[in-house]
């Protein structure tokens, strides 16, 4: 049946695959900093990372006799961004592990692409630091005058400042993605540029992590620029918290998202038992869509809800 | 390199949301061809929205240009005329475009195009005589809806406050109602200058596109014989010639769900409607042609064609050079919201205002794959309207949630299906979200 039986016949040349290509073009500059930083470890977990998401995507649609969905990129992004989300370190079958467990039990056993309630990569490194230890332990790139395996964050912590043009460049400890936040924010400007994201996430989650900090901080503005720049915050705000289907579509429940994300992130940080909290924020406000999208859906033009009608201009 | 056009224009607090189409006017402003009388013409009763004229010949007998073939059943109804002279030869069924069937006139043509005698200029006293001359031409919305212009302007004499000029042409290809305009401009000039006196309608604003040139010259010279006529210039995207859409960005209204504009005290009319109906007020002859574009990838020689109403496609695709390839797709209208028909048998009716004869690769095909959530169609509804929650809730079959989401305020512009990166039929999912919630109301 090739026929097209309803209008509109005629379609934009927008299309999933383009999307996710757009996304792994975006994450280029950070892996590429990733590998320089921290040499062939992260080349080969970015690699485990996504040749297993792959391949449990193909096994997961021969098993579930749908259609072959590995071509719409979908599993390449969440392999990429799992593995830029773990340290370099991490021995190679534990991000295999990580992965398929993305793919096969937070996407693909729901229906695939679309049907998950959660970011299976932001899922999958939940799953991990829960299993494994070694998640959380950061390597230290060379020439980086820090003491083994401390992050930014345990500095901040200890109360201990920190260069912002360090942080900015990536030469400090941590995930392979998190480190370079340069890198980062050309990829950001690469998915707005081309709309695939909008800023709405990504303002308001490092804005919300920056005011808590400040007022943590009591004040001090640089110190909560530290602590918005360090950790995994900007890889999260930037790319795992703008993942389309864990994430509000209405641009009101956007900032209300990115928001919630930012506040919960600070106050594992602060007050949490975990050093950082950003995996753990998302995944939680993952849960808050569909009823972030209820409450902020957008009045029908020309009827009225709450008898306000948003659109009259009478 | 590939063009970076907006896909989405996203609304703000005085726009509503569209989608940047490509534009594709191939037949920009030309005088329009005249097609010769073709051997043949099929009339359908049904050429407008309400009930289908009754015909009033019967076969065998012999008509003339203008003569009357199907009479109008009720108010909410036109009336249709001979559009060549000739002998009725059957009255058939037939099919129309999108499938509907209606009883028609067939006329086999004798060659002579003679003219009616009868026909006189009609004698305009006041509101109730201008009417009633309305009705008697036959014309109804010329820009795809075909509503009977009678009815739209059957109102109290000044209940409405702003006559709004549908300019916009917004569907791809489409040039028909631009070729109109400028080379009908004193007959438009004379419809609008009509509706204004006979209603009693103190203002009148001219909507059209920033980008359209030919259709804003043609829309200075009018504003320049209509005293007090304001352009109301509009962002270059779809749907922005659609009624409701138009009357929000060129006067501010909002007509309220199943409302009609003449309730927020605006009336609309296309500019071909009133370009038409100026002719019928100077000459008499009522509606016998129109013009079309004829356009898409498949046909040899892509123009405007001014042919009597009744055309059938094939007589028309002919005059235009004929098919050079086979096309994917019929269409009656515009990509964006037109109607296939199954047949070049297919008459073209008064409202018709193009025929294209699409090819696959014009119409950038491709399967659907799962929705991602992205909300484009969200973002791109003009109405806001979010059409992946309806039909995530038709798929649950929860009418509820389906009405909740307001599926029946839907105009079914497509720009939902037109930006969706997973290739979802999302427009055509609210139409059948529509006819669920019939179904449901109706078994209680």
């Amino acid at each position: 049946m090739d026929k097209v039986l309803t209008s509109p016949h005629l379609r934009c040349r927008r299309h999933t695959r383009g999307i996710m290509t757009d996304v792994v073009i975006a994450l280029v500059p950070t892996t590429l900093a990733g590998c320089i930083i921290f040499g062939l470890p992260a080349v080969l977990t970015l690699t485990v990372a996504v040749v297993f998401a792959v391949a449990a995507e193909a096994v997961c649609c021969k098993l579930q006799k749908r259609c072959q969905s590995i071509a719409d990129m979908s599993a390449v992004v969440t392999g990429l961004l799992l593995g830029l989300s773990l340290p370099a370190t991490t021995p190679w079958w534990q991000t295999a592990v990580g992965s398929v467990f993305a793919v096969a039990v937070v996407k693909c056993i729901f229906g695939g692409l679309g049907f998950n309630t959660v970011n299976p990569a932001i899922c999958a490194r939940v799953f991990m630091i829960l299993s494994f230890a070694e998640v959380l332990s950061y390597p230290v790139p060379d020439g980086a005058d820090t003491v083994a395996s401390a992050t930014p964050l345990s500095y901040l912590e200890a109360g201990a400042d920190l260069s912002i043009v360090k942080l900015f460049f990536g030469v400090r400890g941590g995930c392979i993605g998190e480190v370079c936040i340069g890198a980062i924010l050309l990829g950001m400007a690469y998915l707005l540029y081309k709309r695939v994201i909008r800023i709405h996430i990504p303002a308001s989650y490092l804005g919300a992590v920056f005011l808590l900090s400040l007022i943590f901080e009591d004040g001090d503005p640089i110190r909560a620029l530290m602590w918005t720049l360090s950790g995994s915050c900007v890889l999260g705000a930037v790319f795992m918290a703008t993942d389309y289907v864990s994430s509000p579509a209405t641009p009101v429940g956007k900032l209300l998202y990115g928001a919630g994300c930012g506040a919960l992130t600070a106050l594992v940080r602060f007050y949490g038992g975990y050093p950082e909290g950003v995996s753990f924020a998302i995944l939680f406000m993952n849960f808050t869509v569909p009823f972030i999208e209820t409450v902020t859906e957008a009045t029908v033009f020309g009827t009225k809800r709450g008898g306000i009608c948003l659109h009259s201009k009478m | 390199m590939r063009q970076l056009h907006h896909d989405i224009y996203r609304a703000s607090g005085k726009r509503l949301a569209g989608v940047g189409v490509p534009k594709r006017k191939n037949t920009d402003a030309v005088t329009p061809y005249k097609m010769p009388s073709p051997g043949e013409v099929i009339l359908p009763m049904s050429m407008h929205i309400g009930k289908p004229a009754l015909p009033a010949v019967k076969v065998g007998d012999s008509v003339c240009m203008g003569a009357l073939v199907g009479e109008a059943d009720g108010t909410m109804s036109s009336p249709v005329y001979a559009s060549i002279s000739g002998m009725v030869t059957e009255i058939p069924v037939v099919t129309l475009p999108g499938g509907r069937t209606s009883a028609a006139v067939r006329i086999t043509s004798d060659g002579e195009e003679r003219p009616c005698a009868s026909l006189e200029i009609p004698y305009i006293t006041g509101r109730d005589s201008f009417i009633k001359a309305v009705e008697k031409s036959g014309i109804v919305g010329l820009g795809g809806a075909g509503f009977p212009t009678h009815v739209k302007l059957d109102v109290e004499f000044s209940s409405a406050d702003v006559l709004v000029v549908n300019c916009a042409e917004c569907e791809p290809y489409i040039t028909s109602d631009t070729c109109t305009a400028v080379n009908c401009t004193d007959e438009a000039v004379l419809g609008i200058m009509s509706v204004l006196e006979y209603l009693g309608i103190p203002r009148v604003v001219i909507g059209l596109e920033e980008g359209n040139v030919h259709m804003l010259m043609a829309a200075q010279k009018i504003a320049k014989e209509v005293p007090n006529a304001e352009l109301s210039l509009l962002r270059d995207y779809y749907p922005q010639g659609a009624e409701r859409v138009l009357i929000y960005h060129t006067v501010g209204r909002v007509v309220k769900m199943g409302q009609l504009p003449i309730h927020a005290g605006v009336i609309v009319v296309n500019i071909s409607t009133a370009a038409e109906l100026g002719r019928y007020l100077k000459t008499g002859v009522p509606m016998l042609t129109r013009c079309v574009t004829v356009d898409g990838g498949a046909v040899r020689e892509r123009r405007n064609v001014t042919v009597p109403v009744g055309t059938k496609v094939r007589d028309l695709i002919n005059f235009c050079g004929g098919l050079c390839e086979r096309p994917k797709v019929l269409l009656f209208g515009g990509p964006m919201m037109g109607v296939e028909a199954d047949s070049f048998e297919t008459p073209v009716s008064k409202n018709t205002n193009a025929i294209l004869t699409l090819t696959a690769e014009e119409m950038n095909l491709s399967a659907p794959s799962n929705c991602i959530r992205c909300g484009s169609c969200l973002a791109a509804c003009p109405y806001s309207i979010d059409p992946a929650a309806i039909g995530r809730a038709l798929k649950r079959k929860n009418a509820e949630s389906v009405s909740a989401h307001r599926v029946d305020a839907c105009m079914e512009c497509g720009c939902c299906s037109y930006v969706c990166p997973a290739k979802l039929p999302l427009a055509e999912n609210n139409r059948r979200a529509k006819i669920f919630l019939k179904e449901v109301r109706n078994n209680g």
